[in-house]
């Protein structure tokens, strides 16, 4: 790397080992299959969730009245299953439902951590690679006699060896198959979640978003009818139901002015 | 940056002179205040649901409207994704402001802010209703059959679809950065969204989130519009108004709608998946469109450095309409630029009054 030197001496050099070490610091230990050391979703949050395993199972469910109490019990039971490795035993008896959404979801979460490493890794190749395509570039610079000159400089460079790398990557298949993975499992879980959520509002009769879409979808309906029925009368008008505005803004009337943005909103 | 510099790390122009000049930058933010945007006066003329349809004043000191009034009228489509204040950012910076000067009636769709209201809108309630019902009140309006109908992004794909589908509508035809083409290989958005399972994405998320949709679009080149962007605040910080120009930008970037969950569904389906436009294989509502069918003369702008619309995606529109009118123009520069640059605003406004006046 001493051809990074000219000018400049060897400062390029020393900035991008010194990144590197920072990154290597950061992410610890490499593993075998290049994904950097970094601990596993559950086990970074697995006093949290010890913790909320023991309120769904014993507390929440001893202060919860009726089937919600239950309800409750059966989350915790499901919990406690996944956190002892039972999980994936199909479930039986009165709780049987409960614990299948709550291995669903487990099984979503878990599919999610293993992807998030994987695209954490994948993104730290990016970086890694960046680095060594800087030290190339930086060299060629060097050597016809074009050293980087400065930091600002350095930094536009190491912009443009990021979006060459990262481009790269982006672009192939593997990437976009991990992307969407990654997507749909988070999704899979969001689903398991929302399922639980509107096991529970229904038990204390509080309206859900299922029940809302049913409405959204009754509505689009009869208005399409009734559209449709209307633009077949030949007195009604043609267009639709919809109105112009309601008095229609004339050049007289106070026009829209410029809107002032909030200072900090963007 | 002060280059010549030897900082006390040994790094030529020192990392302190690119710190201090962030550092000038952020102060310079502090103080800036408030940003306009949209500076144009303008009337809204028709609502439906969330949707306004704004008639645009003539510029003070410009030409009278009234005998534009008899021309047709140029009725502005824009994307479901963003806000169409783009088209009038400031007042330098407004192709809206450029088309004014030139004689033209300007008419813009704002589509509004969906919300859970919204999500089972489909492309056939944004096509065949909202913007049929927007054409219908501004022909009327002039007392005319026909306007002039210009979309801009995914506006420009809707309305090559309203054109197709009504072209006794239409009579010119403009399209800015629009995607037709939605599988061309340097389509990256498009390799994404290949193998996302987008209707359990709609189903269990409903309407799709700007945010979401914000962080796809910066991923698409994260080193620089996460890193270098913000870093050239620095290079600004003495100028107040490249400053408030850099706040309106991101005022509009990051000011985006969620998208009607049925309709994103339906997008990502039948154009990014199923290419259904070029394979000539889309229905919206009982009625096929038929691209064929847009026999109506059509001006194709295009940007020929556009990361979200390639160029190739938007070119091929030639092969695919049924008109001999056909005007490709090339802008050079990006999806972005081409709304705000200096070299757009001198340009497309000139290109795209000519072309309609020259039609008219």
């Amino acid at each position: 790397m001493s051809s990074t030197g000219g000018p400049a001496g060897d400062w390029v050099h020393a900035w991008i080992e010194g990144q590197k070490t920072a990154f290597a610091k950061w992410s610890g230990e490499r593993q075998p299959a290049g994904v950097p050391g970094i601990k596993s979703i559950s086990e970074l949050f697995a006093p949290a969730l010890a913790a909320a395993q023991s309120a769904l199972g014993a507390g929440a469910a001893r202060g919860m009245p009726g089937s919600l109490g239950l309800l409750w019990g059966g989350q915790g039971a499901a919990a406690t299953g996944a956190a002892t490795g039972t999980w994936g035993i199909p479930g039986v008896g009165p709780l049987r439902e409960q614990q299948a959404a709550a291995q669903a979801m487990a099984s979503a979460l878990a599919d999610v951590e293993r992807l998030s490493l994987e695209m954490a890794g994948t993104l730290a190749r990016i970086h890694a690679d960046t680095l060594d395509l800087l030290a190339r570039r930086a060299a060629e610079q060097a050597n016809q006699g074009k050293p980087v000159e400065d930091v600002k400089a350095l930094y536009d460079l190491w912009i443009d060896c990021g979006e060459v790398t990262y481009a790269k990557v982006a672009h192939s298949d593997a990437y976009c198959r991990l992307q969407a993975d990654l997507c749909n499992s988070g999704v899979r879980f969001q689903a398991a979640e929302r399922q639980q959520m509107e096991r529970w509002l229904k038990l204390l009769d509080l309206p859900t978003r299922a029940e809302v879409n049913t409405l959204n979808l009754r509505i689009r309906d009869l208005q399409r009818r009734l559209e449709s029925a209307m633009a077949r009368t030949p007195t009604a008008p043609k267009a639709s139901l919809r109105k112009p505005a309601k008095k229609p803004v004339t050049a007289r009337a106070a026009p829209v002015r410029a809107q002032r943005t909030s200072r900090l909103k963007s | 940056m002060a280059a010549q510099l030897e900082g006390s790390n040994g790094v030529p122009g020192g990392e302190a002179g690119f710190g201090a000049d962030m550092a000038a930058g952020l102060e310079a933010l502090r103080g800036i205040g408030d940003v306009e945007i949209a500076p144009t006066l303008k009337d809204a003329v028709y609502r439906e649901d969330k949707l306004v349809l704004y008639r645009y004043r003539p510029l003070e000191g410009e030409a009278s409207r009234t005998p534009q009034s008899k021309r047709i009228p140029l009725l502005i489509c824009y994307a479901l994704v963003n806000r169409p204040y783009m088209l009038d950012l400031q007042e330098d910076r407004s192709l809206i402001r450029g088309l004014l000067r030139r004689g033209i009636d300007v008419y813009l769709i704002d589509w509004g802010m969906p919300d859970g209201a919204d999500r089972y809108l489909e492309l056939d309630d944004y096509i065949n209703r909202y913007l049929h019902h927007c054409v219908s009140h501004v022909a009327a309006a002039h007392g005319a059959e026909k306007v002039n109908l210009l979309g801009v992004c995914q506006g420009g794909t809707f309305s090559l679809c309203y054109a197709a589908a009504h072209p006794e509508r239409v009579q010119n035809l403009v399209t800015m950065v629009t995607p037709v083409d939605f599988r061309t290989p340097d389509n990256l958005l498009s390799k994404w969204v290949q193998g996302v399972d987008v209707d359990e994405l709609v189903r269990v998320s409903g309407n799709i989130s700007g945010e979401l949709l914000n962080y796809v679009f910066l991923s698409l080149m994260p080193f620089r519009l996460l890193g270098q962007k913000y870093a050239g605040i620095g290079d600004i910080a003495h100028d107040p108004v490249q400053l408030r120009n850099f706040l309106r930008m991101e005022k509009w970037i990051f000011d985006s709608p969620d998208q009607a969950g049925e309709a994103f569904r339906q997008f990502i389906t039948w154009f990014y998946r199923e290419n259904r436009l070029v394979t000539d294989t889309l229905t919206l509502g009982s009625g096929p469109v038929h691209l064929r069918n847009v026999t109506m003369p059509v001006l194709n702008v295009y940007a020929t450095q556009d990361h979200l619309v390639p160029p190739a995606a938007s070119t091929v529109l030639k092969d695919l309409v049924g008109t001999p009118d056909y005007t490709p123009y090339a802008f050079d520069g990006g999806h972005i630029g081409i709304y705000v640059s200096g070299r757009a605003q001198k340009d497309l406004p000139a290109v795209i009054s000519d072309w309609l006046r020259s039609r008219s």
